[in-house]
């Protein structure tokens, strides 16, 4: 009996709606009658209240079965029943009314039918709230969620509850409860209705009971939302199933839950763009491709945003004759214009009052432009503004003061004009969510000088040399040592050109008010007053490195850590020998010689200098020798002058033994292969 | 049909086409007029005075852009030889540790070896010889060789998870520059000629400044196909600015030409131009055409712009004092930033030297200080005249230098080879997260563990932040359509704001 009356009670929806239309229209055929004066419509009306009689038990009948059901507000379920049952009594009565043509009786028909009407509104109302939903009829207005940024939205409560409000909660809320499931929070989910909790899976089933029951076809009776009721999205589906996945958690983060491509796709579509530019941009016309063309011959750069977006970005930086008519003709499309760069032109106060119909300007840049603080009111108007650039004009304290009003200010640019300090303090202070692009003073407050350039018309000199000395900038001092000390503020000042009689070592360094001192410059100056005629060599170069064979080492012309450069001569595997001939026989007390290291490329400085004299260059009498100490583990290509003092001995041939290590050595990364030397310069003093 | 035939029948099209492309171009005789002062002004329909057509510079192909940009411009400082990314930003105490050890071959996994490394029979692990202290309000590792550029580390995004294919320079660098390992592809700088065109009608919409670093002053040079136009109109290949007398090659006039003389000699060139064109239909002689126009009005722009005289001092303090010397990688950051006033377009600096096979330490102290805080005033200069927000700065090699040492390796010497697998590069600007590091490599530096950058990756989002979907920038040639990025290419949206 319980089983047939649940299925007649099923039909409550079929009839419940018949009384109502019924009695309405028999209230419109009696008030038609009377305007009328049709006597006729009095059967009518009568036999349409018999009909609506009977519907009404018809409806009270299956809904008092339907109300044996659980899963309803006791107290909405108790109202709308009572109601319907005083709506049925009435209607009934109204019938008998109706009929009675006892006068005293007739008068009570008028009143009868008011109660009628008003019963069947209140009934059919509180029957709807049991449907739909208290707040189906009077929804209060809820915040709009509005996610931004999806990773760092919560899952539950920004994603997943609105969803579950939006296609769940009418049936399964707090009065309603349909099937015994609460959906209303987090712990009425995992306790579950009936049929066990949301996120436990079933015996049968390989998925969570909830993620079950939405993936169930349309058709079962089990399948959520049930059939005749707003289906889930295909996103919204995905949205749940990869909540549940990942442990329904309900205080996590988007980012926090691991998220494939696709879900990201699905994630990413939730955001909403809520940007100024956005919200401009949904408003904007199209704008005509003939009038940006027009606009641009006159050297106006402009362009739309993109094909879809047509808001405008305009650009005349660098115009120095902006006029008003260039002006006045942007405005055709006035609200379009988000971007306007007017940058290093002529722009002024003057005009200023023509970029006003711009009411969407987002983005202003006025740096050297000649506005003043005259400004500031109009800029006030621009609402939106989001980034205004003022570098470089003339704008003080005053005009930032007048920028309060401008709440969506992100970025302002003031940096050299005559804003103060305690003026951007206060700008900051009424809009603190405002960026003032500034740089720290002292981000590059320790900046080196580059040293002196030390220049001179060669580095070998047989009487004297003049020596000048150069810095980059202006403003700047040159301080200078001539005995290879270090050179400070309280050496030599440079003024004009020095003069060198004798071999030397200039250190110069570079000092300029606010900067750092500059790092030392050294050059060595050579004087070599012994004249030769030739030097022989005894060895053979490389031949790639023959330079002018024994004229490169004569030649005064120093090689460079190019040792491709012809200056040098390398010898690969063997020693240098050579004899100098000198131009007459004169006293030799002292050598020099230029050589070159590079380990990486098999090149190392000699081992042992020897020098021998002779007067008829075929005897030769050894004077001096000098070994050197193996070179340290190293990869740099450097150069040096090798000097070797002698005992003063007068003579006309000096012949060279400059020695090769022969092999790289064993810290080499080829150790034992055939090393090099490089030698540029023999010097005789 | 006789030769003559085919030439007059085409002459006949070609003289239809010309007459409705000339218009529509705005290269014609008429437009060039305009630049000389005469010009023939009309009432436009927009109640303007303009000139008479749209002279000007290089126009973009590309009518409106696919999304809005975030950026109009980008400052590329390409690092060529490939900067250590081990001496300089990725932080791995472990090479430090296990110095000398050799690196397990678990890790090297396979790699193909450059010719200068493939012969060594150990391959010593080794670490940075410099510290590295964290900086900023992330606490970003940076190296002591770049104190300056540790100071703005709250305004780049670090990557250092870049990976490329190739291992020798021209290849890596050819990659980096147009997509493709293969010689003949366009430039960036030249695709984006082609497709945005230039904002300012008197510089070339692509530039390029080169410097030669202190670190190898005699390293492998630049060639110029690096920012040649491929397949592109040659319109759109890079105009090089040298540190010398004449900035721009065979711009000035010869001694004794008055401007007058010019005009007209570029004017009856133009005529014989035009009519050879007619002739031929050849598409280089209108782009010749419009050069030497442009080469015209380069001659007053260029030495405008090159001109630093009347810098203050305290931008010289801000960029060092190399700034002052033409032709170093400071002076270069300050005219890349001047050439950024300009508008123009896409500006690209190569620094050489980077290349220290040996003597690294020594080789790049030197090279870091040429660099380091030239690199952080651009920034830093960029940021203050409201520029940075609507330019992308890039700072980085072709590839990175092996976790192991090539050559001699002792306390204070050691080199690294050629390493494709990680490096790291930086970016600032428009639309970058700022005081970000994107991506991880491995504790021995070798292989990436999160987040690879490819090459066309970092292309693609260079392209999405000036507005261009990489995937329909296209140009159609001997029947294929090409890309910057070839075939593929993800746009890092990680990194984005």
């Amino acid at each position: 009996m319980v089983q047939l009356g649940i299925q007649l009670g099923h039909l409550h929806p079929l009839f419940v709606h018949l009384p109502i239309g019924i009695i309405v229209f028999a209230f419109v055929l009696e008030v038609y009658g009377k305007l009328k004066q049709q006597s006729s419509f009095s059967a009518v009306v009568e036999f349409t209240l018999l009909v609506a009689g009977i519907t009404a038990l018809l409806s009270l009948g299956t809904g008092w079965l339907l109300g044996t059901e659980t899963g309803y507000d006791e107290d909405l379920l108790f109202t709308h029943r009572w109601m319907a049952v005083g709506f049925t009594v009435s209607t009934i009565l109204l019938y008998i009314v109706k009929r009675n043509k006892k006068n005293w009786v007739r008068r009570l028909y008028v009143p009868l039918f008011g109660i009628v009407l008003t019963l069947i509104g209140l009934t059919g109302h509180f029957g709807g709230n049991m449907t739909h939903g208290e707040d189906y009829l009077f929804m209060e207005e809820r915040d709009e969620i509005v996610i931004t940024n999806v990773q760092e939205a919560k899952v539950f409560a920004h994603i997943i509850q609105p969803i579950l409000d939006d296609k769940c909660m009418s049936c399964h809320n707090p009065k309603k409860a349909k099937g015994g499931l609460v959906m209303s929070t987090p712990n009425q989910m995992i306790l579950g209705g009936d049929t066990g909790s949301l996120v436990d899976t079933l015996k049968g089933s390989n998925e969570p009971l909830f993620l079950q029951r939405v993936h169930l076809p349309l058709e079962n009776d089990d399948h959520m939302p049930p059939k005749g009721k707003i289906q889930l999205t295909d996103n919204e589906k995905t949205l749940l199933h990869w909540w549940i996945k990942n442990e329904h958690c309900f205080d996590c983060k988007v980012k926090e839950l691991s998220a494939e491509e696709k879900m990201v796709a699905v994630l990413t579509s939730l955001e909403k763009d809520t940007s100024a530019i956005a919200e401009v941009a949904k408003k904007a016309t199209m704008v005509s491709k003939d009038w940006i063309q027009g606009i641009r011959s006159a050297g106006i750069s402009i362009y739309t945003l993109s094909e879809e977006n047509q808001l405008l970005a305009v650009s005349m930086a660098g115009m120095d004759s902006i006029r008003k008519d260039e002006l006045k003709a942007l405005e055709e499309y006035a609200d379009n214009i988000v971007e306007l760069d007017l940058g290093f032109t002529n722009f002024n106060d003057e005009l200023m009052s023509y970029i006003q119909p711009f009411e969407n300007i987002l983005k202003l840049k006025l740096q050297h432009t000649k506005v003043t603080d005259a400004i500031g009111e109009d800029l006030a108007e621009f609402e939106l503004l989001e980034s205004l650039n003022l570098y470089g004009t003339r704008v003080t304290d005053k005009l930032t003061q007048q920028l309060k009003g401008n709440k969506k200010l992100q970025n302002i640019y003031l940096w050299r004009t005559d804003v103060s300090a305690e003026g951007i303090a206060q700008l900051q202070q009424e809009l603190p969510r405002l960026t003032i692009q500034q740089l720290d003073a002292d981000l590059f407050k320790a900046t080196v000088l580059d040293p002196p350039t030390i220049l001179s018309e060669s580095i070998f000199f047989s009487d004297s040399l003049v020596v000048k000395m150069e810095n980059l900038f202006d403003n700047s001092d040159i301080y200078y040592t001539q005995d290879g000390s270090l050179p400070s503020t309280s050496s030599m000042k440079y003024n004009t050109e020095v003069v060198l009689n004798n071999t030397a070592t200039i250190k110069a360094i570079a000092v300029k008010k606010d900067w750092e001192l500059s790092a030392v410059a050294e050059s060595i100056f050579i004087k070599n007053n012994i004249a030769y005629s030739d030097i022989a060599l005894l060895s053979t170069p490389n031949e790639k490195y023959a330079g002018q064979k024994g004229k490169t080492l004569m030649d005064q012309k120093r090689g460079s850590i190019n040792f491709v450069d012809g200056n040098w001569l390398g010898f690969e595997g063997k020693h240098l020998k050579a004899v100098v001939e000198l131009k007459q026989s004169n006293t030799i007390s002292k050598v020099s010689i230029g050589a070159l290291s590079a380990p990486a490329s098999w090149i190392f400085y000699p081992t042992a200098f020897i020098v021998s004299v002779s007067n008829d260059g075929i005897n030769f009498k050894e004077i001096g020798r000098k070994n050197m100490k193996e070179e340290s583990p190293n990869a740099e290509v450097k150069l040096t002058f090798f000097e070797m003092e002698l005992t003063p001995t007068n003579t006309k041939y000096v012949k060279l033994e400059i020695q090769s290590p022969l092999r790289n050595p064993n810290w080499h990364t080829n150790p034992g292969g055939k090393s090099w030397i490089f030698i540029d310069e023999v010097v005789l003093n | 049909m006789s030769e003559k035939k085919i030439l007059e029948e085409r002459a006949l099209i070609l003289n239809r086409r010309s007459f409705l492309g000339k218009a529509a171009m705005g290269i014609g005789g008429i437009g060039l007029a305009s630049l000389i002062g005469n010009n023939l002004y009309k009432k436009g329909s927009n109640g303007l005075f303009t000139a008479d057509s749209g002279a000007g510079g290089v126009k973009g192909v590309l009518d409106s852009l696919h999304h809005p940009a975030k950026v109009k411009r980008v400052i590329y400082l390409f690092q060529s030889g490939g900067p250590s990314q081990l001496e300089l930003f990725d932080y791995k105490p472990l090479l430090n540790q296990r110095r000398g050890e050799d690196l397990p071959e678990s890790i090297r996994d396979g790699q193909r070896l450059t010719g200068m490394t493939s012969g060594q029979d150990r391959f010593p692990l080794v670490g940075s010889n410099f510290g590295f202290q964290k900086h900023g309000k992330n606490g970003t590792w940076i190296s002591d060789l770049l104190p300056h550029t540790a100071k703005m580390v709250d305004d780049i995004c670090i990557i250092k998870s870049m990976y490329t294919e190739a291992i020798n320079h021209d290849p890596a660098v050819t990659f980096f520059q147009t997509g493709s390992q293969q010689p003949g592809r366009p430039s960036i700088g030249s695709w984006l000629s082609y497709g945005l065109g230039s904002e300012n009608e008197n510089l070339p919409a692509f530039t390029v400044l080169l410097s030669r670093g202190t670190g190898r002053p005699n390293g492998q040079p630049l060639y110029t196909r690096l920012w040649g136009n491929g397949f592109l109109h040659s319109l759109h290949q890079g105009v090089q600015f040298r540190a010398a007398k004449d900035p721009v090659l065979y711009l000035n006039d010869p001694k004794g030409t008055t401007a007058q003389v010019k005009r007209a000699m570029l004017d009856q060139l133009e005529e014989l131009n035009d009519q050879h064109f007619q002739e031929t239909g050849d598409p280089e002689i209108q782009s010749r055409i419009s050069q030497y126009e442009m080469a015209y009005r380069m001659q007053t722009s260029v030495p405008d712009v090159m001109d630093t005289t009347k810098e203050p001092d305290y931008i010289y303090k801000m960029y060092g004092s190399d700034a002052k010397i033409p032709g170093t990688y400071a002076a270069n950051c300050l005219l890349a930033r001047r050439l950024a006033e300009k508008d123009v377009r896409f500006i690209q600096l190569y620094h050489m030297g980077w290349d220290q096979h040996d003597n690294l330490p020594g080789a790049i102290q030197k090279q870091a200080k040429d660099v380091d805080q030239a690199s952080a005033a651009l920034i830093a200069d960029l940021k203050q005249r409201g520029l940075l927000e609507d330019t992308l700065v890039v700072w980085g090699g072709e590839f990175g230098r092996t976790n192991y040492s090539q050559g001699l390796l002792t306390d204070t010497t050691y080199g690294r080879d050629h390493h494709p697998r990680c490096f790291t590069m930086w970016m600032a600007g428009g639309g970058i997260k700022q005081g970000m590091v994107y991506g991880e490599t491995d504790e021995f530096g070798y292989n990436i563990v999160k987040n690879p950058v490819h090459v066309h990756d970092f292309q693609a989002t260079m392209l999405h932040q000036l507005g261009i979907d990489h995937e329909k920038f296209t140009y159609k040639y001997q029947g294929r359509r090409f890309r910057l990025t070839d075939v593929e290419g993800t746009v890092i949206k990680d990194i984005l704001t």
